[in-house]
């Protein structure tokens, strides 16, 4: 490539504008008649969608209180839509303070005030969005009932065992704090790797993901330009090469599979619930098969979304970074829930014993057998634990396999085929 | 003034610097059909803010302004965006034709664009608008920065730009 002095290129740059001026055309009359109707019409289409996006939040919120003010003797009912009430409400405040920030955007300001606007709106929406995710544990049991009730006058707590309600409330409580402090973890341990910022970068919503590859081909650029090797990287393919084609296809099956099982694992979580009687280590146990799904199915899907969005025309030692950040994060996971699997196995046979013969096991060995049994499930949990942390990514590889549908083979698998 | 006078000024002036929104649209995306769309929503933009344009100031420094803050806002996916946009050939814009206008001006204009696409959004308005001949104040005005930013920016950008051409040299 021949070099580039910008002082020279200005002017072969307003010559450029030229000749584009000459090349590009623009039909008066064309522009005229949109200016005058469609294109005009399909700006306020576009408002009226926004507003409509509003006006259904405004419905959610004003049924919700008509739910309450019904509702008002039944104190169970006002506990149950008042936090979704609350959450409805934020969203339409933040919706309607975008909304009309938006309108309000004045395009002749200088471009970092523009952008600094942007970035403010972007916060709040991802601060939203953070509440709406950590409360959504919680609150989807009574969102549920709120429905039922709401919609068809069925009263489903009269149904449901009182355990069913007691272990939504307790996981969704503590998954509060458990994903806060996930959260703190993770950054403390994977804080620097491209697979934790991609997965930031996901959960802060598209726009911001863009904004950051940007700023990523940015900084890579500028490397190249301080090694030299700015063809190199203009030469780079973007697309997927040839020969890894067919092993990431199979790796995006295989982690949609494993989305699916673990999915089927947490319908069949609410099918545990629904069968046992209620019984404190039942309810405990509850509570951990959901606190072991969720953060299985969370890192699945970041794992093919971050599959989906893989970009081969970035260096490869970030590609590499992105797909083994995520399937170090997956298998971190998947040890934790095989350590633990002895406590969790105990109380689904105990339930699925019951349910298919009858047969009360916690009766059928007595208190002090079922103390027996759960002390030593413990126990041979807690030696998972400490073999776990001697062994660190070498623990039980094909059961951590097995969990995660094959994904860290087929990760290899995939590194392989990176050029 | 009344709308048909405002529109036909409207007009004249776009068909006077339309070559600005190609650029910028350039600048901002990859894609031709986004940059179609990227343009119209420009124009849009444009002509809702015209009644407000001070006809004794520039008209294509103000469109820059505009034309870039539309972009960075539909580059961020935060702005107000038609969907249902027209194909740009509808509007006699072609913009490949406009695109082999940009090959024929040779490998290192073909490498300078490359380049600014992989700025971040206010570096790359900062190249474009010193590309289009505007000085330092003009440009800090613009973009928010003051005139010392702006310079110190664009050295480096230069200098980078230099030091990649010293070493390609080398190994030619």
């Amino acid at each position: 490539m021949s070099g580039i002095d910008l002082d020279e290129m200005r002017g072969r740059w307003k010559e450029s504008n030229r000749q584009l001026d000459e090349q590009l055309g623009l039909d008066v009359e064309a522009m005229r008649r949109a200016l005058a109707g469609r294109t005009r019409k399909a700006f306020r289409r576009h408002s009226r969608w926004l507003g409509f996006g509003l006006a259904m939040n405004a419905v959610v919120v004003v049924a919700l209180l008509a739910f309450m003010i019904g509702e008002r003797h039944d104190w169970r009912y006002l506990l149950m839509a008042a936090p979704l009430a609350f959450l409805a409400l934020a969203e339409l405040v933040v919706g309607l303070r975008q909304w009309s920030a938006l309108k309000r955007l004045d395009l002749t300001a200088s471009l970092l005030e523009v952008r600094a606007k942007l970035d403010v709106l972007r916060t709040r929406r991802l601060t939203m969005t953070k509440w709406i995710m950590l409360g959504s544990v919680l609150l989807w049991w009574p969102l549920l009932i709120v429905l039922l009730r709401g919609l068809t006058g069925f009263d489903l707590l009269r149904v449901l065992h009182p355990s069913v309600v007691t272990i939504s409330v307790m996981v969704g409580l503590a998954f509060i704090p458990l994903a806060l402090g996930v959260g703190v973890l993770l950054r403390r341990r994977f804080g620097g790797s491209p697979g934790y910022q991609r997965f930031l970068q996901e959960a802060a919503g598209r726009s911001w993901s863009k904004a950051e590859d940007e700023v990523s081909a940015s900084l890579r650029f500028e490397q190249a330009v301080e090694s030299g090797k700015v063809d190199e990287l203009l030469m780079q393919p973007t697309g997927v090469p040839a020969a890894a084609a067919a092993t990431l296809a199979g790796s995006k099956r295989a982690t949609l599979a494993a989305i699916g099982f673990y999915a089927t694992l947490m319908v069949l979580t609410v099918l545990f619930n629904l069968l046992h009687d209620g019984r404190t280590l039942y309810i405990v146990a509850g509570i951990l098969l959901n606190l072991t799904w969720i953060p299985l199915m969370v890192t699945a899907i970041l794992h093919r979304v971050a599959l989906d969005k893989l970009d081969f025309g970035m260096d490869s030692e970030r590609l590499r970074g992105i797909l083994t950040g995520n399937v170090a994060m997956r298998a971190s996971v998947a040890r934790t829930v095989i350590a633990l699997s002895p406590v969790l196995l105990l109380p689904i046979f105990g339930v699925a014993i019951h349910a298919i013969t009858g047969i009360d096991v916690l009766t059928f060995f007595g208190s002090a057998g079922a103390i027996g049994v759960s002390l030593a499930a413990v126990s041979v949990s807690g030696l998972l634990f400490w073999a776990m942390r001697l062994a660190c990514d070498t623990f039980l590889p094909g059961l951590v396999e097995a969990v995660l549908f094959g994904a860290p083979s087929r990760t290899a698998n995939l590194l392989a085929r990176i050029p | 003034m009344n709308p048909p006078d405002l529109q036909d000024r409207f007009l004249s002036h776009l068909q006077d610097h339309k070559g600005i929104l190609y650029k910028v649209a350039n600048a901002y995306c990859s894609r031709r059909e986004e940059r179609g769309d990227l343009i119209q929503e420009m124009v849009v933009e444009l002509w809702q803010a015209f009644p407000h344009f001070d006809s004794r100031a520039s008209f294509s420094t103000w469109m820059h302004r505009i034309a870039m803050n539309v972009a960075i806002s539909f580059h961020r996916s935060e702005g107000r965006r038609i969907r249902d946009a027209l194909p740009i050939e509808d509007f006699g814009m072609d913009l490949a034709a406009a695109d082999r206008v940009l090959d024929a001006q040779g490998d290192d204009v073909r490498a300078l664009h490359q380049m600014i696409a992989r700025l971040d959004d206010i570096n790359r308005a900062l190249i474009l608008l010193y590309l289009e001949g505007y000085g330092q104040d003009e440009i800090a005005d613009m973009i928010g920065l003051t005139p010392t930013n702006v310079a110190t920016r664009i050295n480096r950008i230069k200098h980078k730009l230099q030091r990649e051409h010293a070493l390609a040299g080398e190994t030619t």
